[in-house]
């Protein structure tokens, strides 16, 4: 039974500890073969690990959807120095709330990945960067981390095999940016969290100025079982661009709200009005955001017949990002949740870049007054104007996030804009603007 | 008395709250900290911080030796150094941040500008209870800011303020990753979920009687396998308040 509700059409692969507490402990985990993915790797060439990894296809479920044995590929074969692997563990996109129960359930899943990344990418240390608020599932990270050790499973000399690898949790204090990758370096390096240029990347100058790779919890939870079982294995869900099971974390207006893993490609339909009981109250679906709220918002009529996989989302016009699906009623007051989505992105600037820090502001301000009845159409109109400038001319891509809520509701509930604002005179929609 | 603000109540669930909570699985914390790459897992925020502490001493000592060896540089270890010290003392003053900079052999303007950068310290001292709530898209659909209205009332406070008995401060928050659960509610290191505006009274007098260890069995018609230490109903023997002026 998963937390807090399960469904028969769920492909448990990650999840299939989800409420079981024997899960967690050591023993549990081997229970579930644990860790033989571990002593397998160990005993395989790297380059032919990363090469089944490759073949997985699988995905970096961080939100980018980057494929991950291509990014472990980028690591230096010959190391100068050391070489690190981070777990971004910061999950604070709203709407998202996977990696917290894959930390809570399946803490030694993730560490067990993160040995075997770490040993492909010949990393000696990783550092789990766990948001700072996630005291519970640190401390169960924590223990799990000190039975690796006990066990032989993690310092110095791996299973007898002659790996060292060293695995240190580290605590985040409050900043939404450092889930970003560079800000997350300078973070663990002791700095603000705030993102740097790239040039260079990661795998060339990444974190203490060393090739570095980051990757998301559940990316890394994926790996003991590619491993296990084979790339062609993970391939045998999902689709040909998006392979695998990917865990829905659905939240807002559905009768059941909770994780559900899926294979990729999956009818949202299904997913709203199957697995999660429909709409609550029996009221009507108005609006869907697929992937957290930093991708455009969908309306109920896009989600029809619609795949969650990361390509027919896109073909939508937004983006399947975390996977973190927030549903909205026929009652939702879409201004206030708007506004609610970029005073977030406001709050969480880092300040560096001037559209952003300046822009996010704007907006939250402009939509504060709309929703008070006091808005004007000039007001979407530079609504319009902001979210055009903060779009692809920052640092990262934060500002970019803000915007896209704003733009698509914008273009896709023109019935808000005429009731509040009283018209659209002169408001100028940018054709596709919202897929930005 | 009904068990308010926990996950379990909704869904197909019949575990105890320690069993979700992993309370039995973690086991006591121990003040010197864990061996290995856990060390940074212990908590820093709880209701028995002493904001008169001094700063790492004893325990706390071989827990900052122990940070330090986790890292290349000194540097690395600012967070989880501010983080001790937060523990200590419930929040970080001035003075706390210079001396985290004398441990770490910074400039203390350098180690000042990175703490003012993250939410979670508290640059002043808070109440016993520091209840955060979430107020993110997700909680809001599902009344997340009527909640925190409803802590504002029950607590007799404005946000930030600390309650005249010296056991609650109330803050909006954002996102607490937690979205599934709304709303989402943090009292120091501890999440309450699915916490309904009906429900505030209960959760209030809760965490005075029980602090916010999980308390098994507290709810109607569950069961009392508890795996926890059995330390669900402890209460704290050092109630000390952290100052009512705000
Ligand atoms: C503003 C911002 C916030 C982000 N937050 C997170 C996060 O909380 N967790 C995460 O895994 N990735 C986050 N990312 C994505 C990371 O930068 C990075 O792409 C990801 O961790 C890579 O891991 P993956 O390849 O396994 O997906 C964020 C990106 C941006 C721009
Ligand atoms: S876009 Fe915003 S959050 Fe990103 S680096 Fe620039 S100011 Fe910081
Ligand atoms: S929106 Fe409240 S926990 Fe995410």
């Amino acid at each position: 039974m998963a937390y807090p509700y399960t469904h028969e059409r769920e492909i448990r692969v990650l999840s299939r500890g989800f409420g079981d507490p024997a899960t967690r402990t050591l023993d549990g985990w081997r229970k579930l073969g644990g860790y033989e993915a571990l002593e397998k790797a160990l005993g395989m060439d790297r380059e032919e690990l990363i090469e089944e990894v490759k073949s997985s296809g699988l995905r970096g479920r961080g939100g980018a959807g980057f494929p991950t044995g291509v990014k472990w590929s980028f690591m230096p074969k010959e190391p100068k120095g050391p070489q690190y692997l981070l777990i971004n563990a910061d999950e604070s996109e709203p709407g998202a709330f996977k990696d917290r129960e894959l930390m809570r359930w399946t803490p030694h899943q993730m560490i067990e990945g993160a040995l075997i990344g770490a040993y492909a990418m010949r990393a000696q240390h990783v550092y789990i960067y766990v948001r700072g608020e996630f005291f519970e599932p640190a401390q169960i990270v924590g223990r799990a981390i000190e039975e690796a050790y006990a066990a032989g499973l993690a310092g110095k000399n791996i299973l007898d095999k002659g790996v060292d690898i060293e695995v240190t949790l580290h605590l985040g204090a409050g900043a939404y940016i450092c889930g970003e990758e560079t800000a997350l370096m300078n973070s663990l390096e002791g700095r603000r969290g705030q993102p740097r240029i790239k040039p260079p990347f990661p795998a060339v100058s990444g974190a203490f100025a060393k090739p570095t790779t980051i990757n998301n919890v559940e990316t890394l939870c994926a790996i003991p079982h590619i491993v296990k079982n084979g790339g062609a294995w993970f391939r045998q869900w999902g689709t040909e661009k998006s392979p695998g099971t990917k865990m829905f974390n659905v939240s807002g207006h559905v009768v059941r709200r909770g994780n559900y893993e899926l294979a990729l490609g999956f009818p949202m339909d299904d997913l709203i009005y199957d697995m999660c009981g429909g709409i609550r109250d029996g009221r009507k679906l108005k609006a869907v955001i697929p992937g957290g709220s930093s991708v455009p918002i969908l309306t109920a009529q896009e989600i029809e017949g619609l795949a969650a996989d990361y390509e027919s989302v896109a073909q939508a016009g937004s983006m399947l990002g975390t996977a973190s699906v927030i549903v909205m009623d026929d009652q939702t007051n879409m201004v206030r949740q708007v506004r609610r989505m970029v005073e977030f992105y406001a709050h969480e600037s880092c300040g560096q870049c001037t559209p952003c820090r300046e822009g996010t502001a704007w907006m939250a301000q402009i939509l504060r007054r709309i929703e008070a009845g006091q808005g004007t159409p000039e007001d979407v109109d530079t609504l319009l104007g902001v979210c055009k400038n903060v779009t692809g001319t920052t640092i990262c891509v934060l500002s970019d996030s803000a915007a896209a809520p704003v733009l698509s509701w914008i273009q896709k509930f023109p019935e808000d804009i005429d009731r509040l604002v009283g018209g659209r005179r002169g408001v100028q929609i940018p054709a596709g603007a919202a897929t930005a | 008395m009904k068990n308010p603000g926990w996950a379990g109540e909704t869904g197909e669930f019949d575990l105890t709250e320690s069993e979700v909570r992993g309370a039995g699985y973690v086991g006591p914390q121990p003040t010197e900290g864990w061996e290995h790459g856990g060390v940074n897992a212990v908590p820093y925020v709880h209701a028995d911080s002493d904001p008169d502490a001094p700063l790492f001493q004893g325990p706390y000592r071989k827990r900052l030796d122990t940070i330090m060896s986790r890292y290349p540089n000194k540097r690395a270890a600012l967070l989880p150094v501010l983080n001790l010290a937060h523990e200590i003392r419930g929040y970080l003053s001035q003075e706390s941040m210079d001396a985290v900079a004398h441990e770490l052999e910074e400039a203390p303007a350098a180690v000042r500008g990175v703490a003012t950068f993250y939410t979670m310290y508290n640059r002043r001292p808070v109440g016993r209870h520091l209840v955060q709530v979430c107020t993110n898209v997700a909680c809001n659909l599902c009344g997340g800011h009527e909640v925190f209205e409803a802590f504002l009332q029950h607590t007799g406070t404005e946000p930030g303020q600390i309650s005249e008995d010296g056991e609650f401060t109330v803050m909006e928050v954002e996102c607490l990753g937690a979205c599934g659960f709304p709303t989402a509610v943090q009292v120091n290191g501890r999440y309450f979920e699915n916490v309904d505006v009906a429900g505030v009274p209960d959760l209030l007098a809760r965490l005075k009687r029980h602090g916010v260890d999980p308390v098994d069995g507290a709810a109607e018609g569950a069961t009392s396998t508890s795996t926890s230490n059995g330390e669900g109903t402890k209460s704290k023997s050092k109630s000390k308040s952290t100052g009512g002026e705000g």
